[in-house]
């Protein structure tokens, strides 16, 4: 055994020794940037002019542009879109999949249905722009052959369809993603609940309606916060896709940042949006955890 | 109404029948694992095959060009690199510095303790886009844009506090009898932490290892913002290499995405427990 060293120092100590020097740089690296955000929304910070305390001239640039209600319009219908289309089928996948057990091609299955995951998200805005391309997209071709439409579709080029292209990108990364969330939840159901159900004589649907939806309500609805949270504020998808056209068509909040950020290089007007999306997160986190802990 | 009844009944049976499970299971991963089954395939296909009408799903011919291209030819090889050094030396920072968090704030309860641990959790609801902002004003002022530093520094930031997360939990359900038994055997405490408490969480380590190499490959926000040229920029920057304006090189592109999809399939087939439960930590407990 290695020689002992003594270091006369109590518990407690030892504690804040291992805890607090990895807490303190990163609590730095989150409040420090987090202050500065809102010192920014106060300033004219854009790298040609010098820097100088402009007051709520920010806010009001902001306030009254008419980019600012179109963008959280795109972003809410957007997060609106993943989300639902995300939950719709992860709930389906994970209930099969729960319902297997442990059968036959389980463990196969439980893989597939999070490989999509795999793929990195801008990169999968890339490849559905490639599938849903009017001149050479393999799901276009599907669909002429499939439905009435002798045209293919240029998703795209129409500004009411563009929004439907970026949301099926996104969705068809957060659906495994929230299927890993939901399907853990239902895998904490202890099975004998299923047996005593079927021997009172309960159906599939009653048995999902009264089992399975309440007992994984919470994995539910923390799946919802995080694939909401996600799309609310990441750009991957429509920045591989569109960046926020055709016109407007998918100006996503991130894109609006972004474009204030590095094409205007307009620091002090990007930090007032950024204050936005961090408002807006807030707030709907705060409601979801609420309705997570309401019994 | 017996006629009614015979339908529900029959409703009911194929609900109930296990074949509909396959078979609804089946239909989802079909159109779910096209997408991917489509780029693998069309990263051996020849650029003019992928401009056919109508397109075609297995190459005609098969051509390793794109590949032999992506590698010898494109600045991807360097991306990669860069991707590599960036995830693993995330990898290696967040790893470290939250098992020794994470040990301290479970097992050497303080003053403070309990709020620090639920205010880790907290900060994942701050948007690392509104982040952007201050982090490009305040690496620009120090003169770390397009640095690898920069991003490892970020992704840090991104990883940590879950990582942390994850570990409490695991050192929360370790079993004290067998800290206070080595203790009482005369380990002292660094070593009851190295020689009983890490090799017995060893799994929990694992998971949160990979979740962090995971969002790191996969991270483009501030890969994005932060790089401007091959020296720092990782793979989902350098992979527009090949998307131009009106043209983008799909079989390229393919191939490019092969890589960069490659270490998360690796893992969800080698190690997916590990990621189901380097994900699900967050949501265990709120």
């Amino acid at each position: 055994m290695k020689k002992k060293t003594h270091i006369n120092i109590s518990d407690a100590w030892y504690g804040r020794l291992l805890s607090l020097p990895g807490i303190t740089f990163v609590f730095l690296l989150i409040v420090l940037p987090v202050i500065f955000l809102i010192v920014l929304s106060f300033l004219r910070y854009n790298f040609v002019t010098p820097v100088a305390f402009v007051g709520f001239k920010n806010f009001s640039n902001i306030f009254s542009d008419r980019l600012l209600p179109h963008a959280l319009k795109t972003t809410a219908i957007y997060t609106f879109g993943v989300t639902s289309i995300s939950l719709i089928f992860a709930l389906t996948i994970s209930y099969g999949l729960h319902r297997l057990g442990q059968r036959r091609f389980s463990t196969l299955f439980r893989t597939l249905a999070i490989l999509p995951f795999a793929v990195p998200l801008v990169l999968s805005g890339l490849i559905w722009r490639w599938l849903l391309d009017p001149a050479i997209g393999v799901m276009n071709y599907l669909f002429i052959q499939i439905t009435p439409f002798t045209e293919p579709i240029n998703i795209f080029g129409n500004s009411t369809t563009a929004l439907l292209g970026v949301i099926l990108a996104d969705a068809w990364i957060k659906i495994p993603f929230m299927t890993i969330f939901i399907l853990a939840a239902m895998d904490g159901i202890n099975q004998n609940l299923y047996e005593a159900a079927a021997i009172d004589g309960a159906t599939t649907v009653t048995k999902f309606l009264h089992i399975t939806l309440p007992l994984s309500r919470n994995g539910i609805i923390y799946g919802i916060l995080i694939t909401a949270m996600f799309s609310f504020r990441t750009i991957d998808a429509i920045w591989s896709m569109t960046r926020g056209g055709p016109g407007k068509a998918t100006y996503h909040i991130g894109i609006y940042i972004l474009d204030r950020m590095l094409s205007l290089m307009d620091l002090g007007q990007a930090a007032v949006i950024g204050i936005i999306v961090f408002v807006c997160i807030s707030c709907f986190s705060a409601a979801m955890i609420a309705w997570m802990k309401r019994d | 109404m017996p006629e009614t009844k015979k339908i529900s009944g029959a409703f009911n049976r194929i609900l109930e029948s296990y074949i509909t499970v396959y078979v609804v299971l089946g239909a989802i991963f079909l159109v779910l694992l096209s997408p991917l089954v489509l780029m693998f395939f069309t990263a051996f296909k020849t650029p003019a095959e992928t401009e056919m009408w109508p397109p075609t799903i297995v190459p005609l011919d098969v051509d390793f060009e794109a590949f032999a291209d992506v590698i010898f030819n494109s600045k991807i090889p360097t991306a990669i690199v860069n991707s590599l050094v960036i995830s693993l030396s995330t990898v290696a920072i967040v790893v470290v510095a939250a098992t020794f968090t994470a040990y301290g704030l479970s097992r050497y309860k303080y003053r403070g303790s309990r709020v620090l641990s639920y205010s880790l959790l907290a900060t994942r609801i701050i948007p690392p886009i509104s982040l952007t902002i201050p982090f490009f004003a305040i690496f620009a002022w120090l003169g770390l844009v397009n640095k690898k530093l920069t991003l490892i520094i970020l992704n840090v930031y991104l990883n940590y506090p879950i990582v942390t997360w994850l570990l409490i939990d695991a050192f929360n359900r370790f079993p004290n009898q067998l800290i206070d038994s080595a203790r009482i055997d005369g380990a002292t405490r660094n070593q009851t932490f190295f020689y009983v408490v890490l090799p017995l969480t060893v799994t929990a380590i694992a998971a949160g290892a990979i979740i962090t190499f995971l969002f790191t490959w996969n991270e483009f926000l501030y890969a994005l913002t932060f790089t401007q040229t091959e020296a720092a920029m990782p793979l989902t920057v350098g992979i527009f290499e090949f998307v131009g304006d009106e043209v983008v090189e799909w079989t390229r592109l393919c191939a490019v995405g092969v890589f960069a999809s490659l270490p998360s399939i690796i893992f969800f087939i080698f190690a997916q427990r590990y990621v189901v439960q380097g994900l699900t930590a967050g949501a265990i407990k709120e």
